[in-house]
């Protein structure tokens, strides 16, 4: 990518120039507490800097979990969690998200579960007196990827 | 126009050679020669020198002149010169005019001196057509009562009184709790110089107790206001307290013998105090109260009262209103605090080791409820570590935008009072930024490091309590660092930012005055009138109108009270003429319920009251306009930006070529400000325009601009100030909710929209007008002469009904 996309120029100008850099969603961020090169208020300051390229073709952005604490705390109304959303659907148009968030993907069109199921799954559930996993219909699933247009992403990568 | 023809002398100024070094002012003077009713006109080098002036009285009597235009410079200049110069010559002065030939003309077109003195002979032309129908004014003069009231009393309020008091002026100052003092009087030491709050404090409440100039009315609140600068009339409704202000002596036998005690308000709730009570032992006045929420009548207290050979109690006290005269009034009500059981991640109110910046304040006072102790509530002992945290209730868009202010500094005052008191304590102070700006603050800051106090820089995310210890442990991200941490304290001091006081959005209502967007009282200008209200004769100082400490709160309480006796020493008050008048024939309000001129003046000078025609209070109005572009009925006019005047501005502007020309309407103090620093600054632009000046957007008739189409006009421009920033407070929203419909409406008439612009700029946007009559005049030349007109010989039988009562 040459130049900024439009997606990313207008979020940077509308949510992500308002950051003062206080720390609060790092504070709050499980990820930050177990990996100390997850730093969502630099990730922040790294966009308002120009670095968008080297923060989207980077791991980091793919170790958030989503939980929406740094949103929920943010005192500038940033919306860090949203953000990282968008920048996760921009380096997956450019064919740079992590080969194992695709498996999942894949492995979620095909079964409907983010996990393989294995053997050994099934057998550590029997011993603990847990219920089989149910087959799941994935034609809802397969219907939502497609509407937001996930699966072309996915066919994409195979082919 | 009067009975008699108008005799008009037009006086073109070279102003040396900027305006004579572009536009050919000689032409302009003969041009001018031949316009109806002039009878005399000629050009002169300097017209606002001593000769020029002479020249203009002289002719005044030699020609009888009843009308004089001056073309030169921005009326924004030199029109009070000029006024003068006819008054003294016996005109009245608002029977003169004038072109502005040199900002809006000479100084920005130096390339096009033939097509500059084409529109200086059109500025002159519109001048005279306007002075045609201008009619002579008087000032308006209106009686001032010498007495003021002061509303709150806390240290700003104290000042403006005890100021005004000492010049000799009357002053009811209105409290209402049972005691002055306010804020100031709860907090311990004051920063950066640590006095002792109330011994500086004290002396001052004494003072006003003493002062034979000052009326105090605590335990009060101001009800009602009705009038207008130098006229007011003021409904107080005081409180009973039960206790006899004239009999009480302040012995506080009565409190021996109280048996109800219920937690005080003025040390936070953190102690008791009985049913009747002072708030503080330097209360003024020094008068008890019964606070009848939590009397039992058991009247103790009266008996106690007897044996000291007093009858001060008074349980068949009533509710009494009290009625001033005054002719200003101060608002010095101060602030509230923000209630931190909002931000629910700090667990104010759920841990019990965390408290506010006040409460601390008062557990270290030594006539606190802890006598000077600071307890954790947990296990009544001291802290060994406590962490402050700032802007709570602040710099946070869930909660409050702004930074609260004084809060940083009245953090390191209280971490250095601990440090004090408790060398041993581990102090934090955990913060985004730390802003310590003015005289000895930041030397403040320096001695808080020396101390051993420790700066971590970061935003407090959540607080969690131990549930053994009721110790807390704070999760934030050091930002020194860059890395998450917990940290663990005794006890959590929140910095509380300062809020509106409960309260401020009535008494605004009652006061006619607006409030900004975080509630606080707004300033008439926020630059060069900050103490001035919207509405003339109040005044405002002291946190009411925004978070201040203490110095920044004296300063304005002393500046309001200058403010109120600049009018208040005259006697008498001069009220601009330019103002609206309601023809009582026309306005509707007589057969039908109307009242809309009343809704749309932002300064509630207007009175309609039914079935009768609508009145406008012409020492309230301020001469926006607003109301008379919005009556339905044409009823009410602005006094000197009379419909008549301003539609014959049109006229004489599309007189010729008027598919060539662009109508602008600019307000006097933004957008006609930003023309005449276009013209300072030389900034060049097409010559096209013609301005015509009114004093507010709100002014602007959706009839001037269809007029202007129907006349001819190839482009309009209304403007005004940028939203918030309007000199008559709300006049641009008016206009914009009036004219944005033309958007919409111009087409079906065959107009094509982009041949309207309605734009808002400050006086400062001078590049921003230059652009944006480049950009009007390249859409003029896109559409072309030819399709304008045919667009407007198409909208032409649809104007023309609907501006039938214009005519012409």
């Amino acid at each position: 990518m040459e130049e900024m996309p439009e997606e990313l120029r207008v979020l940077i100008k509308e949510k992500v120039y308002f950051c003062y850099q206080c720390g609060a969603c790092v504070g709050s961020c499980p990820t930050a507490r177990a990996i100390p090169e997850y730093n969502p208020r630099k990730m922040m300051e790294g966009l308002i800097l120009g670095e968008w390229r080297e923060i989207l073709s980077g791991d980091l952005i793919w170790l958030c979990t989503l939980c929406h604490t740094c949103y929920e705390v943010c005192p500038q109304g940033v919306g860090i969690s949203h953000i990282i959303i968008e920048l996760r659907n921009l380096a997956t148009k450019e064919g740079m998200a992590p080969e194992g968030f695709l498996d999942s993907a894949k492995q979620m069109a095909a079964t409907g579960y983010v996990a393989p199921i294995t053997g050994a799954v099934e057998r550590t559930r029997k011993q603990l007196g847990l219920p089989e996993i149910k087959v799941i219909d994935t034609g809802e699933i397969k219907k939502i990827m497609e509407l937001m247009r996930f699966r072309s992403v996915l066919e994409d990568e195979s082919g | 126009m009067g009975e008699e023809e108008p005799r008009i002398g037009v006086y073109v100024c070279h102003c040396g050679l900027n305006i004579a070094g572009v536009v050919d002012v000689e032409k302009v003077a003969r041009e001018a020669a031949k316009l109806p009713n002039v009878v005399v006109s000629k050009d002169y080098r300097y017209m606002c020198a001593d000769p020029g002036q002479e020249m203009i009285k002289e002719d005044i009597k030699k020609y009888n002149l009843t009308r004089v235009v001056v073309a030169s410079c921005s009326p924004r200049m030199h029109e009070p010169t000029f006024r003068r110069c006819v008054e003294s010559a016996g005109l009245n002065p608002f029977l003169f005019e004038m072109a502005n030939i040199r900002e809006h003309c000479s100084w920005c077109h130096p390339h096009y001196p033939e097509d500059a003195t084409e529109k200086a002979i059109d500025l002159v032309k519109m001048a005279v057509a306007k002075a045609r129908y201008l009619s002579p004014l008087e000032v308006i003069k209106v009686p001032v009562t010498r007495a003021a009231l002061v509303i709150g009393g806390g240290v700003a309020g104290i000042h403006a009184a005890l100021d005004l008091a000492d010049m000799g002026f009357k002053v009811y100052l209105v409290e209402r709790s049972p005691s002055i003092g306010g804020r100031m009087a709860q907090l311990d030491k004051t920063f950066p110089t640590l006095d002792c709050s109330i011994c500086i404090l004290g002396p001052k409440m004494v003072d006003v107790a003493n002062h034979p100039n000052i009326e105090l009315i605590t335990y009060a609140e101001v009800k009602r206001v009705e009038g207008y600068i130098g006229n007011f009339r003021v409904t107080v409704v005081k409180k009973p307290r039960y206790v006899l202000e004239s009999e009480c002596n302040g012995c506080g036998e009565c409190v021996k013998v109280c048996p109800v005690e219920v937690p005080n308000e003025f040390d936070e709730n953190l102690g008791p105090r009985k049913a009747i009570y002072v708030p503080f032992p330097q209360a003024i006045p020094m008068v008890y109260t019964i606070d009848m929420d939590a009397c039992i009548e058991c009247y103790n207290c009266v008996e106690a009262c007897k044996e000291q050979g007093r009858e001060a109690i008074d349980f068949d006290m009533k509710e009494e209103e009290i009625h001033l005269e005054v002719g200003t009034i101060i608002v010095a009500t101060g602030y509230d605090l923000y209630d931190p059981s909002r931000v629910r991640a700090y667990g104010y109110g759920l841990y019990d080791n965390v408290f506010t910046a006040i409460e601390l304040e008062r557990m270290i006072n030594a006539a606190g409820p802890t006598q000077g102790h600071v307890i954790r509530f947990s296990d009544r002992r001291t802290p060994r570590s406590l962490a402050f945290i700032t802007c709570v209730g602040s710099r946070d868009v869930k909660t409050n935008i702004y930074c609260s202010g004084f809060c940083c500094m009245y953090t390191l005052k209280n971490a250095i009072l601990l440090k004090e008191h408790y060398p041993e304590m581990q102090i934090y102070v955990l913060f985004m930024d730390l802003r310590a700006p003015f005289k000895g603050y930041e030397e403040f800051y320096r001695r808080a490091r020396e101390e051993g106090i420790i700066f971590l820089r970061g935003r407090p995310t959540e607080l969690y309590e131990d549930p053994k210890t009721k110790n807390l442990i704070i999760s934030m991200e050091n930002l020194s660092t860059g890395e998450p941490m917990d940290l663990e304290v005794e006890m959590v001091v929140l910095s509380n930012a300062a809020v509106p006081a409960a309260g401020t959005e009535e008494l605004s209502r009652i006061l006619t005055v607006s409030r900004d967007a975080s509630g606080f009282f707004m300033e008439a200008h926020p630059k060069l009138r900050p103490i001035d209200s919207p509405t003339d004769g109040v005044f405002f100082c002291g946190a009411a109108q925004g978070p201040k400490d203490i110095p920044y709160s004296v300063a304005q309480g002393s500046a309001a009270a200058s403010r109120a006796a600049r009018i208040m020493a005259r006697g008498e008050w001069e009220i601009e003429p330019i103002v609206a008048y309601v023809d009582p024939e026309r306005c509707r309000n007589t057969k039908t319920k109307c009242g809309i001129c009343a809704t749309k003046c932002p300064y509630g000078a207007i009175t309609v009251e039914e079935g009768k025609a609508a009145v406008v209070n012409t020492a309230k109005c301020h001469g926006c306009g607003t109301c008379a572009a919005d009556c339905p009925a044409n009823a009410i006019t602005q006094m000197h930006f009379t419909d008549a005047q301003i539609i014959a501005q049109i006229h004489a502007a599309l007189e010729e070529k008027p598919e060539e020309k662009i109508i602008g309407f600019l307000c006097n103090w933004c957008s006609y400000g930003a023309a005449d620093l276009a013209g300072t600054s030389r900034m060049e632009y097409p010559p096209n325009i013609r301005i015509i000046r009114v004093m507010c957007s709100g002014r602007l008739d959706r009839d001037f601009i269809l007029e202007a189409f129907r006349k001819g006009a190839g482009m309009v421009l209304a403007s005004g100030c940028r939203f918030g920033d309007c000199h008559y407070i709300s006049g641009n929203y008016n206009a914009e909710r009036r004219l944005k419909p033309l958007f919409k409406m111009l087409p079906r008439f065959g107009i094509s929209p982009e041949r309207f612009r309605l734009e808002w700029f400050s006086a400062a946007e001078a590049g921003f007008f230059t652009n944006l009559v480049k950009e009007m005049v390249e859409t003029l030349k896109r559409l072309g002469p030819e399709r304008i007109r045919e667009e407007n010989e198409k909208a032409r039988p649809f104007l023309d009904r609907m501006l039938k009562h214009i005519g012409g």
